[in-house]
């Protein structure tokens, strides 16, 4: 009966935690029409502290999605627009002599703030991705002799653009595991297309204003990390991660050929960890195998190597999830 | 004189057995001697002239004492200048009469000499004779190689066209085996492929497996042990909810067709509408039991005990209602069997179609009494 009422106290805070979701999303969709997956995304990153790579065409509003979230929250917000000739020093800081104290000054970077927008993060070479990685990792950055934790909550929203090819420089799998979210983005539909057109057309923009501050974002992560999660719902996590490694082990022998490697333990972490966020948002004290299949695709989908053989028969990462989900069996 | 005579005559004698050793010991040597000079080292060609790119045979003959030991050359490549080896064939031995050996080595050769007559040198073969190293040789051979005769008078002409080889009985034979060769192949790898399959089909756990039986005998059948297990009774709550939402699931999964063991509990619900199922009551009642389980399952939910017993009997409706529309779906079935079987008056159809409706008479007696 105490675990019951465990689960009533925690769906009580989580009512009374998230209610900065509905200001959220309010202030968003004056913003942002339509796009409801990808402000869902966004609240996960935001909520289980996990960073996002935004993925589509040009015009869908991307780097609006995150500036719009940026606007919403009372936190620092930084936009670096990631370019060929970008140094690591523009971005974590660098050591400035002063010739009138003679002696070298730190100089912060645009990373020093809580939101980070790098968009068109594959437009800089890899020391610049690297350096932005590492600060994503160790929520940390060293200049000269000195390291600095980075504020908190820290949250990195990159874009890139899939059709672009000249000029760019792909973020090595080992680097891209660190986003927590691969986020895609489509098209919106016709009504909501229409939407689009006519408040553009209007004399003035609607802009969203700071309804939250960092703090709630902390308390609800705390909240997040209590969300229950049963070993049923583990083992189904379990199975997922480990199809994508050993699919022959589900029936999918279809798709060992087509395998290069499959999601390492962080995407474990992070499918559970994202999970939670989902319930959170789902104002739910507890996960069940919906919020999985919810994130999975995002959270899988750019922690599966394809091989040439894939490549060959036109095989995306989403099509080999799909049938995973579709054989492996909800607890 | 007579003992002239008598010495003359013993001067004879041994004049005649002195004559008769040396004899005797050249008689001995004689035969090394001729054994040794038996040695014959003979080089031919097969034929005398030929035309510039014709094949021909080369042979080396030998003979020899079988105990002395020749070196005799072997050709890799070619025999003399412009006499090249195209194979060497079969190496034969042969012993003859009076400790001899014959040896023979044939060479298929082909001359590329623009015409003109090639001196084949002598093929020396070596040999070692009381110690000392004696070598032997073959006279020289000669070859007459013509050149391609011209005739001017016919003009030039144009190269010659493939020949086309007429199908011949053994081509068809090849061919025919060849395909009986193919099905048989073929034959082995489905064979091996469907036993294969049918192992997988074994190894796949039981809840995967399509029961041979109807999904309502089934579920009823499975919702029956569960109940006499008595699990929530003894405290197992989560196992008893997992077991009964497993039935269920199992149970629409093949009796609309829908892959619900994989889907979610919402996935599941939309997937039976888009199925045609339209409900509201059953829909309500299956949405309750599998919202429920869901708690318990995943929410540490503790129901009460009337909602444990609630649950159960809820499952036992939504099978036994749903299984009402089956077998009116399935009486329409057999009515255009028996249909079938009417025109084509095929007896032991009806006494099957009998048999079944007696078995499932038996078996809605028999769940009555459940109930």
């Amino acid at each position: 009966m105490n675990e019951q009422t465990d689960i009533r106290e925690l769906n009580e805070r989580i009512r009374k935690e998230s209610a900065f979701i509905d200001l959220i999303n309010m202030e968003m969709q004056k913003v942002i029409i339509g796009q409801h997956h990808l402000v869902d995304s966004l609240l996960i990153g935001l909520l289980s502290g996990g960073h996002i790579l935004l993925e589509g065409l040009p015009g869908l509003a991307k780097t609006l999605a995150i500036r719009t979230l940026a606007d919403s929250i009372d936190a620092g917000f930084n936009r670096i627009q990631f370019t060929p000739d970008l140094l690591p020093a523009d971005l974590i800081g660098t050591m400035v002599y002063s010739p009138k104290t003679e002696v070298f000054n730190v100089k912060k970077g645009p990373v020093f703030t809580n939101f980070v927008l790098a968009d068109e993060i594959n437009r800089s070479p890899a020391k610049v991705q690297s350096a932005l990685l590492e600060a994503m990792q160790e929520r940390q950055v060293t200049i000269g002799q000195e390291t600095y934790k980075l504020d908190e909550p820290f949250l990195v929203l990159a874009t890139q653009n899939p059709i672009e090819q000249e000029g760019t420089y792909p973020l090595p799998e080992a680097q891209i595991d660190r986003f927590m979210l691969k986020v895609l983005i489509d098209y919106p539909d016709r009504e909501e297309e229409r939407l689009i057109i006519r408040e553009n057309l209007q004399k003035s923009f609607p802009t969203a204003s700071p309804v939250i501050r960092t703090d709630d974002i902390l308390r609800a992560r705390d909240v997040v990390k209590d969300v229950y999660m049963d070993e049923k719902i583990e083992k189904y996590i379990l199975d997922i991660v480990f199809a994508t490694r050993y699919p022959e082990r589900f029936t999918l022998e279809r798709f060992q050929p087509m395998i290069n490697y499959g999601g390492s333990p962080r995407a474990s972490i992070n499918l559970a960890t994202a999970a939670k966020a989902y319930a959170f948002i789902k104002r739910r004290g507890y996960v069940i195998p919906e919020d999985i299949r919810a994130v999975c695709y995002d959270v899988m989908r750019h922690r599966i190597g394809l091989t040439y053989e894939a490549e060959a028969e036109n095989i995306t990462a989403e099509d080999i999830l799909t049938a995973i989900l579709d054989t492996v069996e909800v607890p | 004189m007579t003992e002239m005579k008598k010495y003359g005559k013993r001067f004879v004698s041994v004049r005649q057995g002195i004559i008769a050793g040396i004899s005797f010991i050249m008689l001995c040597f004689s035969g090394v001697t001729g054994r040794a000079q038996q040695i014959d080292v003979e080089a031919s060609f097969s034929r005398d002239t030929v035309l510039i790119g014709d094949q021909l045979d080369f042979t080396l003959r030998v003979v020899q004492p079988d105990s002395l030991k020749l070196n005799i050359p072997v050709f890799r490549d070619s025999i003399t200048r412009g006499v090249e080896i195209v194979r060497t064939l079969r190496m034969d031995t042969v012993r003859k009469k009076n400790h001899l050996l014959e040896i023979i080595h044939r060479y298929r050769v082909i001359v590329f000499d623009t015409g003109g007559i090639v001196v084949m040198d002598p093929v020396v073969v070596g040999y070692i004779y009381h110690g000392m190293k004696a070598t032997l040789a073959s006279r020289p051979v000669k070859l007459v190689v013509k050149p391609i005769p011209i005739e001017p008078s016919k003009g030039p002409r144009d190269i010659k066209k493939p020949i086309k080889i007429p199908l011949i009985v053994y081509a068809f034979y090849f061919f025919f085996w060849f395909m009986v060769l193919q099905l048989v192949a073929l034959g082995i790898y489905f064979l091996v492929a469907h036993v294969r399959k049918k192992s997988r089909k074994e190894r796949l756990p039981e809840i995967m497996r399509k029961p041979a039986e109807p999904p309502h005998i089934f579920a009823l059948r499975e919702l029956n042990n569960l109940k006499d297990a008595r699990l929530w009774q003894q405290g197992r709550v989560k196992e008893y909810y997992t077991r009964l939402t497993d039935i269920l699931r199992k149970y629409l999964e093949y009796r609309y067709d829908i892959k619900a063991l994989e889907q979610t509990s919402g996935e599941t619900l939309h997937s039976l509408t888009a199925a045609g199922f339209n409900d509201n009551r059953l829909f309500g009642i299956l949405k309750e039991v599998l919202e429920t389980g869901d708690l318990v399952k995943f929410a540490k939910f503790q129901p009460q005990p009337d909602v444990n017993e609630s649950v159960l009997l809820n499952a036992f409706v939504f099978v036994n209602e749903t299984k009402e529309s089956w077998k009116k779906e399935d009486q329409s079935i057999r009515e255009e069997k028996k249909t079938e079987t009417d025109l084509n008056d095929s007896e032991p159809d009806e006494e099957g179609v009998e048999v079944r409706d007696e078995k499932e008479k038996q078996e809605g007696k028999e769940e009555k009494d459940h109930a």
